[in-house]
């Protein structure tokens, strides 16, 4: 078994999964399941099998049938020894011993006020909260009324349709007025499908204004921040995104919008189909982006250029992706996903940075590949990061 | 017990496998284990699920003694994977029985090595399909663990917990309505009625 065979048979797995489960698939993912199940017969039985209910409640039946609590036991018996774990348990609480020194000093030190009795588990939870964490699904939506929701954390996405849902189809609340605004913290992301079938993928520190349903002949929403687009084709009712400074019309693609208020440029990049780019006050002169293009808005002029697409959008598939990218613009990014400030100390308009990150990693991890480049040192002090040259 | 920090951030699991952190194997044996044995009853065609069990036990303890760290989750996973399949193989080999369904199995494996291919996938499908029971809310999964995972009744379930008998089934029944459209609606309704 090739690793190659493996990562493909694993990607494909999920796709079985989600059909399964009746997710859509983008036309990317049908094509590439079809591609798939059309190598051989063999293949296509399998697939075919799997979608009879049947026999996978069989399969999960007979993969539930080991009974793996009382097998741990055992196998911590046979193979984990007490006398084996004490040996390397020694080393384990020796250097859990300094660790806990050094931490006990580092929050004597920060929190002089809180000397006050802890126990080991306390010390250790002080220092892991105090620390910036990654994002994870975090998001409000608010009516044009005034009316929020939280919305929850166990699930990554919702459903604008005739009533508010999960994606699993939990209703959360009645459509309530005309226009609704999906809002993400910094350090939240949220998906949210639109009446209309378009996919929406928010990204951290943003907005997504869109109307409840889709009456007029243009199918139009507000943007600030970043997001994703997997717009649904209609032809009759074009799709506009507009931000701060620009006009984009689609008829059905896939694109990223970048138009935080803190970047110089307002980046367009284009996935999948054709779309028109323009800025917001200039009807003349709009840019059709061909996919793999990239259009850059700064101070009012369009430059379009071809570009890493993964790049730019990354962040979809939970990564980090630089590719000579300035210090500033990298900080910011992990500003906005770990919600932290950034306090920059000389000139470091030089250091550039090339390299992927999860950005599920713990802020630890992402400040220590940041140093590998060996040209900048960075510290974290509570929820500020302070970045100097060495 | 699954950790959720280990669910979703396979980074963090994968480094503290590196590390020898006992929490972190721990996982990936619960994890792992009903996924292997289901994979390894099937390549065996034997409904024998105690040499199943044995056999995955040594990829465990293989998994145990290796030092060197995996790059990603998914060269975990292969490892865990082809380590079973050698495991079945050699029992196979060694049992040197040479009856014919033996011979059909060392035949079909020889000739197409996309048929255990299609095995781990079949595995992997179940157990991405009940990975769904990780994102239940508290209460509610640990209700279903006891359920599935632990064969225990009602009433050993509300002792457990400390809740009402009739508690734990309102949990149970709103598992099942939660897992509704997320483990497919025939899947689930046997999987949870037939306990």
């Amino acid at each position: 078994m090739e690793k190659q065979e493996f990562e493909n048979s694993y990607y494909i797995t999920g796709l079985i999964r989600k059909k399964i489960q009746k997710q859509s698939l983008s036309p990317q993912e049908e094509a590439e399941l079809d591609t798939w199940r059309k190598q051989n017969a063999q293949n296509n039985a399998f697939y075919e099998k799997m979608q009879d209910e049947l026999y996978l409640a069989q399969s999960v039946n007979r993969y539930l049938a080991t009974n793996t609590e009382q097998r741990w036991e055992e196998f911590q018996i046979q193979h984990m020894q007490p006398k084996r774990r004490d040996l390397s348990f020694q080393w384990i609480s020796v250097a859990a011993a300094i660790l806990l020194v050094i931490g006990i000093s580092f929050v004597i030190y920060f929190y002089q006020q809180a000397l006050l009795p802890l126990s080991d588990t306390t010390v250790q939870s002080v220092i892991k909260d105090s620390l910036p964490q990654p994002g994870g699904n975090r998001a409000t939506l608010t009516w044009s009324d005034g009316n929020s929701i939280a919305l929850s954390e166990g699930h990554d996405g919702i459903i604008a349709g005739e009533h508010l849902a999960y994606e699993d189809g939990s209703v959360l609340s009645q459509v309530k007025t005309d226009y609704a605004t999906l809002v993400t913290p910094k350090g939240g992301e949220y998906r949210i499908t639109l009446p209309d079938g378009t996919q929406v993928w928010v990204n951290a520190a943003s907005s997504l204004t869109y109307p409840t349903r889709f009456d007029g002949d243009e199918r139009k929403v507000k943007l600030s921040g970043e997001a994703y687009f997997q717009v649904a084709h209609n032809k009759e009712k074009p799709f506009i995104v507009e931000t701060d400074h620009q006009r984009l019309k689609v008829l059905g693609t896939v694109f990223n919008v970048n138009a935080y208020a803190d970047e110089k440029q307002t980046s367009t990049t284009l996935l999948e189909g054709k779309v028109a780019v323009r800025a917001l006050d200039d009807q003349d002169n709009s840019i059709v982006l061909r996919p793999g293009e990239q259009s850059q808005l700064v101070g009012g002029k369009l430059h379009v250029s071809p570009i890493d697409v993964q790049e730019a959008v990354a962040w979809r598939q939970g990564k980090f992706v630089f590719n000579s990218t300035d210090i500033y613009t990298v900080m910011r990014q992990i500003a906005r996903w770990y919600d932290t400030d950034i306090v920059y100390q000389g000139d470091l308009s030089n250091v550039l940075f090339s390299g992927s990150v999860s950005r599920f990693s713990d802020i630890e991890s992402v400040v220590k590949s940041l140093e590998l480049t060996r040209e900048i040192k960075l510290t974290i002090e509570g929820r500020r990061i302070i970045v100097r040259k060495r | 017990m699954h950790n959720t920090t280990y669910h979703t951030d396979e980074e963090t699991l994968l480094n503290h496998l590196a590390s020898g952190r006992h929490t972190a194997f721990e996982y990936i044996y619960k994890e792992f284990q009903p996924a292997l044995v289901f994979f390894a009853g099937n390549l065996l065609k034997s409904d024998d699920i105690m040499l199943a069990e044995e056999l995955v036990q040594d990829s465990f303890l293989k998994l145990y003694q290796r030092h060197d760290n995996f790059k990603t989750f998914n060269s975990l996973k292969a490892f865990l994977y082809i380590c079973t399949r050698n495991a079945c193989y050699n029992h196979l080999e060694q049992q040197k029985v040479r009856q014919r369904h033996m011979q059909d199995y060392v035949y079909e494996y020889i000739d197409t090595q996309q048929s255990i291919i299609l095995e781990m996938m079949h595995t992997e499908t179940v157990r991405e399909l009940l990975q769904a029971i990780n994102t239940l809310p508290p209460q509610c999964k640990a209700v279903v663990d006891l359920l599935i995972h632990e064969d225990k009744s009602y009433a050993e379930i509300s002792e457990i917990l400390g809740v009402t008998v009739s508690t734990v089934k309102n949990q149970r029944a709103r598992a099942i309505s939660l897992l509704k459209g997320k483990i497919s609606g025939v899947g689930i309704a046997l999987l949870l009625l037939s306990i």
